[in-house]
């Protein structure tokens, strides 16, 4: 079972709007309710199964991190599945007691890694003794205790997800299921125990080399974005540095989890057979006690526009890869939903401008694919484009095509019949998106935190109508200049594979 | 006063125990609500196409799945492949009378999406469109699959795409690792492991696609089943218009056999620069599903090797923490024998340990009884979950339509469950003993040169080759 990092998948693609009328029955489904502590329910009504999901949405992620705890956001969300003091244990209180012996000695293991030159004798003597403690502790541990609680009651897609901008938790169950639904998940963000702290650490390591250091184009992505962000929130891959990985503490952790982990800094989705009033009682009485808190306000720091052009060669025992981004702005940027329109003019589709050209005419590309929002789009991100050569074609050949491309967008206004096609994909793609209660939810969830409200997931969609052919030309003009591009590329190493 | 008060004493302190017993395993809950199941409406048309109705009122949308057997296995290896042809010759090659580019343009201006796709026993049709779109998709549907026109532009466009996909076979350690386990365990030569190389493709012709698309792209071997807003009498009048001048009569050959290939060595290992992981996996060829046997199967990989909360996942991942990925288990097929594997990825320096783990737990679940608690468990998952089997129309569209193409019973899905209810301690070990062979399991390693002499410890060791064959060049017709 795998928990996805969010950010490190290309096709991140996150729709930010419903259509109209084909939503008039799912609109009347849906309905919202605030705890007193502000926690904020969302319920989508479905009785035709008797199934329930549940997405757990913390606004939270990896643009909120600080050096020296780059990670931590992902390695928290890890965390979240170790139990509760009820949870996983044989004895917490013994547990507690072995954990602050065992956090003294790694602070000075921390503290001895700071040294001009640390004592290597020093830190290997107090790393011998916390693995002597980490046996003592695992006697008292019922490993995977909350995940087989929910296995035997049968779970269906029980994982978790940590992006930039928020942190989601998601399973399914059959809806008779519901308080240990609530029970569960109240109690993890109540009384979590971040247990097997120090092998998790390794487990996320291990997590790190497969999907960043040994596949190329993992390692290749952390670099475009530490290269296309200077100090804004994007500039952190959501893995975070091994470096990183190593020096987080289960108090660093203990605290970023009591600073984000509070009602108002989350929301919580269900859809299925259950009713407004099954949920309000199961809520009231086990959400209740998660602490206020208050809802963390938008970082500050955006990035000033780039100064010129921004360009990367990474060599490697790789196939070529040509990475395209321009600055865009945020969702909250009523040019985001143009941008996103764009996606289908230039990438989605035999008959888009790019595949058209570099797939099908000149055969120069086996795949080309591109979106609005990368890595995030709750701050300004980039649109990205990312292509891959045919074999005999080079990067230089396809990016010069691509860029043709992009020039020719900003010359000249593309037909009306390229624009309502562009529409209706776009408008039929969401309509699939909304098949899916999970996916629907998860849209809900993001509009309510981050757009202020999940019923502009529908409004928005009139704005989408409106849409000219003049303003997708100006939306070009305006962010894919040669200033805001930042171009990396993978090049084949020349030594072969054995 | 007083008495009152002890009274009240003694009422809280019965009362206590109660309240404090308020903890998970004290949850009750209420019976899983009562639902009815769509119905599938079934009809077969005059030309022997299979149709499958059921219908969903949640969106505006219908979606379509079809099957034709077909595909890689019944393909000479010397043509591997040609069902890649013939399947995007089918959606992107044109029909008679409509180019291939006006076609792109009529399904996108409408939002209808059109895939054909290949697997290794079948040819895969799906599409999805607005109802109101319907009739128009099927119609293009229609002419796609009888009227191809399999363009020499578009035979080379296929051509020059997979031709890509060979060059970029072995940039991702993770696909490299479960390709080549297969290889070693079916062997190279079987039809169950056959991969892309230049020289076959080289070799593939127009004529061969339209050879192998007249032996299964035939009404009499196309199965379909929609969902959406629709009925079927609807459905079937739509199908009728589109579909009625197609007569075609398919030509199936038998499934070939699977030969048992022992391998003279038992670590395979592929040296790639650059790594600091291993990607390691462990297996042996395994067996056709049966139905007898496929409850024990699916116990049995839920305590040992699937899902969080099974024992690798536990041991491996969890208590040792040396991966982040570990599964495995008994894989069954339905038409050929399957191979029982198990696949994960750790540090270079712990990849001894990681392999020795998966093989002493291997030895110990054939060796010891599984507990009644990790059974009950288990059996708990699969009787809880399984409400899932009907979560929307389309999935169980598609449960029924598979079930109908491999000519499964009726209730297949039902039965394995009652079945699942009545295994034992003893079903599961006795079906981890007769799977599971530890002197047959061959170990595969891609990682790092620096490993060689360690992994020596395990056996003899052969170097499995993954560089690609390079593309021969073409003669030229006039040279001497």
């Amino acid at each position: 079972m795998k928990r996805k990092i969010l950010i490190l998948c290309l096709l991140l693609s996150v729709s930010i709007l419903l259509a109209g009328t084909e939503f008039d029955k799912i609109k009347d489904s849906i309905s919202e309710f605030t705890l007193e502590n502000g926690l904020k329910f969302i319920l989508i009504e479905d009785h035709s199964v008797p199934i329930a999901s549940f997405v757990t949405y913390a606004n939270v992620g990896a643009s909120d991190e600080r050096i020296g705890i780059y990670g931590i956001s992902h390695f928290l969300e890890h965390l979240a599945f170790k139990g509760t003091s009820e949870i996983g244990t044989k004895n917490v209180k013994k547990e507690k007691i072995i954990f602050s012996k065992m956090g003294k000695i790694f602070s000075q293991i921390k503290a001895e890694r700071g040294q001009i030159k640390p004592d290597k004798q020093k830190i290997e003597e107090l790393f011998q003794k916390l693995n002597d403690m980490k046996k003592e502790v695992s006697q008292y541990v019922v490993p995977n205790e909350f995940t087989t609680i929910l296995n035997k009651n049968g779970v269906v897609g029980l994982n978790a997800g940590t992006g930039c901008d928020s942190t989601s938790y998601y399973f399914s169950l059959p809806s008779n299921k519901l308080e240990l639904w609530a029970y569960l998940e109240s109690s993890r963000f109540k009384d979590p125990v971040f247990r097997e702290f120090y092998k998790e650490r390794q487990v996320i390591k291990e997590e790190r080399r497969t999907t960043t250091e040994n596949k190329p184009i993992g390692k290749c992505i952390e670099e475009f974005q530490s290269l296309a962000f200077k100090d804004q929130p994007y500039r952190q891959s959501v893995i975070g540095p091994i470096s990183n990985i190593d020096n987080i503490s289960r108090q660093d952790v203990n605290d970023y989890f009591n600073k984000y982990y509070v009602a108002k800094n989350m929301a919580i989705g269900v859809a299925g057979d259950v009713t407004v009033a099954q949920l309000k009682e199961v809520a009231k009485k086990y959400f209740s006690k998660i602490p206020m808190g208050r809802k963390i306000g938008r970082r500050v720091t955006i990035d000033p526009p780039q100064a010129g052009e921004k360009r990367l060669t990474m060599y490697e025992n790789s196939q070529p890869w040509l990475i395209i981004g321009y600055h865009c702005p945020s969702v909250l940027n009523k040019d985001f939903i143009k941008m996103q329109l764009l996606k289908y003019v230039i990438s989605d589709g035999r008959s888009s401008r790019l595949q058209k050209k570099i797939m099908i005419k000149n055969r120069s590309a086996m795949y080309i694919g591109s979106f609005a929002g990368f890595p995030g789009d709750k701050y300004p991100g980039l649109y990205l484009l990312y292509t891959l050569a045919n074999r005999g074609h080079s990067n230089e050949s396809l990016e010069k095509e691509i860029l043709f491309e992009i020039d020719d967008l900003k010359k000249n206004p593309i037909s009306k019949e390229e624009l309502l096609s562009a529409k209706t994909r776009m408008k039929v793609d969401l309509i699939r998106e909304y098949e899916s209660d999970s996916s629907l939810l998860s849209a809900l969830l993001k509009f309510e935190m981050v757009i202020g409200s999940w019923e502009n997931c529908f409004s928005s969609f009139s704005d989408l109508e409106k849409i000219t052919a003049l303003e997708l030309q100006d939306v070009v003009k305006k962010y894919m200049g040669v200033n805001s591009r930042v171009i990396v590329k993978i090049e084949k190493k020349k030594e072969a594979v054995k | 006063m007083k008495i009152i008060c002890t009274f009240l004493i003694i009422v809280i302190f019965f009362v206590l125990p109660a309240v404090s017993k308020n903890s998970v395993k004290s949850l009750v809950y209420p019976e899983i609500n009562k639902f009815s199941l769509p119905e599938i409406q079934k009809t077969t048309l005059d030309n022997g196409i299979k149709l499958r109705v059921i219908k969903s009122e949640k969106v505006p949308l219908v979606h379509l799945k079809g099957f034709f057997k077909g595909g890689n296995i019944y393909i000479s290896k010397d043509k591997t492949g040609l069902s890649s042809f013939v399947s995007n010759l089918l959606r992107i090659g044109g029909v008679d009378g409509i180019k291939p580019e006006k076609l792109d343009e009529m399904l996108e201006s409408k939002g209808i999406d059109i895939n054909i796709d290949d697997k290794t026993n079948y040819y895969s049709v799906t599409m999805s469109c607005l109802k109101e779109n319907l009739e128009e998709a099927i119609s293009i549907l229609a002419k796609l699959l009888m009227k191809p026109s399999f363009s020499k532009e578009k035979f080379i466009e296929t051509k020059t795409q997979l031709l890509s996909t060979i060059a970029r076979r072995n940039d991702n350690p993770d696909s490299v690792n479960t390709r080549e386990i297969k290889h070693l365990i079916y062997g190279k030569n079987s039809p169950f492991s056959q991969q892309l190389e230049y020289a076959y493709l080289q070799s593939i012709t127009i004529s061969d696609v339209k050879a192998n698309y007249k032996k299964f792209i035939t009404p009499d071997n196309f199965i379909v089943g929609l969902s959406g807003p629709i009925e079927i009498n609807e459905v079937k009048k739509i199908f009728k218009k589109a579909f009625e001048d197609w007569k075609t009569k398919s030509d199936i050959p038998n499934y070939p056999v699977v030969k048992k290939e022992k391998n003279s060595f038992k670590v395979g290992f592929t040296a790639k620069p650059g790594l600091n992981q291993s990607f390691i996996s462990i297996g042996h060829l395994g067996q056709k599903e049966e139905f007898e046997k496929e409850a024990s199967v699916m116990v049995f990989n839920r305590i040992f090797g699937l899902g969080m909360g099974c024992r690798l996942f536990n041991i491996i991942r969890t208590k040792m923490g040396l991966t982040y990925g570990i599964y495995g288990g008994i894989f069954t097929k339905l038409l050929f024998p399957g191979i029982n594997y198990f696949v994960t990825f750790t540090k270079t320096k712990s990849t001894l340990k990681a392999i020795n783990g998966i093989l002493d737990e291997i030895k110990k679940i054939r060796k010891e009884k599984v507990t009644k608690q990790e059974l009950d468990e288990a059996k708990a998952y699969f009787i809880n979950s399984f409400v899932f089997k009907y979560s929307s129309p389309a999935k169980i569209l598609n449960t029924k339509l598979i079930n109908e193409f491999y000519g499964l019973r009726e209730n297949y899905s039902e039965q394995l469950l009652e079945k699942i209810k009545k295994i034992t301690i003893e079903d599961v070990q006795s079906i981890a003993n007769e799977c599971l062979e530890p002197d047959n399991l061959v170990i595969y390693i891609l990682g790092n040169e620096s490993l060689r002499k360690e992994l020596e410890t395990l056996g003899e060791i052969k170097d499995i080759d993954i560089s690609i064959p390079a593309m021969q060049k073409k003669k030229r017709k006039n040279s001497p």
